[in-house]
């Protein structure tokens, strides 16, 4: 007989690590581009600092930020290469720091509760 | 790099048009930094399999594509029917169908309304009724495609295939050949409403022509041509969505054209010596004036041969291209390079 509680919760734990993820990781890419980055070294220096984020993840979510203001953008040559660079705007900023005061108070809580 | 090419072409074909060249000049430019960065830390270029494997982590090209749909409407009737990967596709489909139902019910009710009592705007209101009654289960039939193929992307988890491989794309060139995405939905769109028409209209054995009531009757051959019709219109409409999920098969659009000219030759060939193919009476049981019904037969006469000569003409240009099609597939695999890059000798 196949165990389908194991299915169950694994999909489970699936489903809700990627819900937690979601909301982190975009403040985990704001924080990143306080420094100007392009889609691939993003990737890397996250991945280097132990957030892993798949680049079919990452690079739509650069477009979707930057559409709603919070990044700014730039083609421009490396290694005689086109590639598109990425910054926080200056709404981005606003909205950063927002966000990690807001992250601070749930952590504090968190720590609190658990 | 001809495997990025073929990858980078494929993602294309599934991107928003506007947004197109730049995702994909920034997905190259990602991509190429990638390869050189695993190069670098090798020590030397990568080997094909070395670049299909990091394609393929990247993803499929529909998968990829879907992720940068920046629309995240759906539509909900408690719980979601269809989410923010189908629903642009979906909303296309919705507005092609309200043109299509829209243009052919509004444009004759405001010219006829207009010549007939110089008045356009009571014929109109006439024609949006009809059609609201046309459109509504039109829209209905839509929106459970769409949700069904939501549906089953989502339970079979179709998009996240694994066992696809980046080295079994075509090459770039012939990507461009493949049937467009834009050209198969359209087609489904038009199939579906002229099937939804035919299912709904097409066995009536006649339809009222004048507002005084008189009736045209046509002949029992041409209602007996309901089923035959009806299997046209399938075929058309399989092969519309097999092109859409196989893009590459360019020789189905040709091969189904002649197929269904066949049929539709066939179907045609004993109304050409059918006569009358229709008969027109009155209420009052008043005949119709003979000179009047003579025309009209001559005029259904012209056409029903003007369609048979039309039919053999698209069916003739279509087995010249399926012919063309199969022959250039034929001499690409006879000089299919081998494995060192040289064409087999044969």
């Amino acid at each position: 007989m196949v165990d389908t509680s194991t299915d169950f919760s694994s999909d489970l734990f699936s489903s809700l690590r990627l819900e937690l993820r979601r909301g982190l990781l975009i403040v985990a890419v704001l924080a990143q581009l306080r420094r100007e980055h392009y889609g691939y070294t993003l990737r890397k220096d996250l991945a280097n600092l132990g957030i892993e984020i798949e680049e079919g993840t990452l690079y739509p979510l650069l477009r979707r930020l930057e559409t709603q203001g919070l990044l700014e953008s730039e083609w421009r040559e490396e290694n005689h290469r086109q590639k598109r660079f990425y910054k926080l705007s200056r709404e981005g900023r606003a909205i950063l720091k927002q966000l990690l005061a807001e992250l601070e108070k749930i952590n504090s809580s968190l720590t609190r509760i658990i | 790099m001809q495997l990025l090419d073929r990858y980078l072409t494929a993602i294309k074909f599934w991107l928003p048009k506007r947004q197109c060249a730049d995702i994909a000049a920034e997905l190259e430019a990602n991509l190429r930094a990638e390869i050189d960065d695993r190069a670098a830390a090798l020590g030397r270029p990568l080997t094909e399999e070395e670049i299909a494997a990091i394609l393929k982590e990247h993803g499929a090209p529909i998968l990829v594509a879907s992720r940068y749909q920046q629309d995240s409407r759906t539509v909900t009737f408690g719980k979601q029917l269809i989410g923010p990967l189908v629903f642009p596709f979906y909303w296309t489909a919705i507005k092609v169908t309200l043109v299509l139902l829209l243009i052919p019910g509004v444009v004759p009710a405001v010219v006829l309304g207009t010549q007939a009592h110089g008045q356009p705007f009571p014929q109109l209101g006439h024609a949006l009724i009809r059609i609201a009654w046309l459109a509504l289960p039109a829209l209905f039939i839509v929106t459970l495609v769409f949700a069904a193929i939501d549906f089953a992307l989502h339970r079979f988890r179709l998009l996240e295939r694994k066992d696809w491989d980046p080295r079994q794309l075509p090459a770039a060139a012939r990507q461009a050949k493949q049937v467009r995405r834009s050209s198969s939905i359209a087609g489904i769109i038009v199939q579906s409403l002229f099937i939804l028409w035919w299912w709904n209209h097409g066995s009536i054995p006649y339809l009222v022509v004048s507002s005084s009531g008189a009736q045209l009757h046509v002949a029992p051959l041409v209602t007996s041509l309901y089923v035959p019709v009806l299997v046209i219109l399938f075929i058309n409409l399989a092969q519309r969505w097999i092109n859409l999920v196989e893009p590459d098969w360019r020789w189905l659009p040709p091969a189904t054209t002649v197929i269904t000219s066949l049929l539709g030759l066939a179907c045609l060939y004993p109304l050409l010596g059918t006569s009358p193919l229709i008969s027109l009476s009155q209420p009052n049981g008043m005949p119709f004036n003979p000179h009047t019904v003579l025309e009209i037969h001559r005029l259904l006469a012209l056409c029903l041969v003007s369609l048979w000569i039309g039919i053999c003409i698209v069916g003739a240009i279509s087995a010249w291209r399926l012919v063309a099609i199969l022959w250039q597939s034929l001499a690409r695999n006879r000089s299919r390079p081998t494995q060192n890059g040289i064409a087999q000798a044969r």
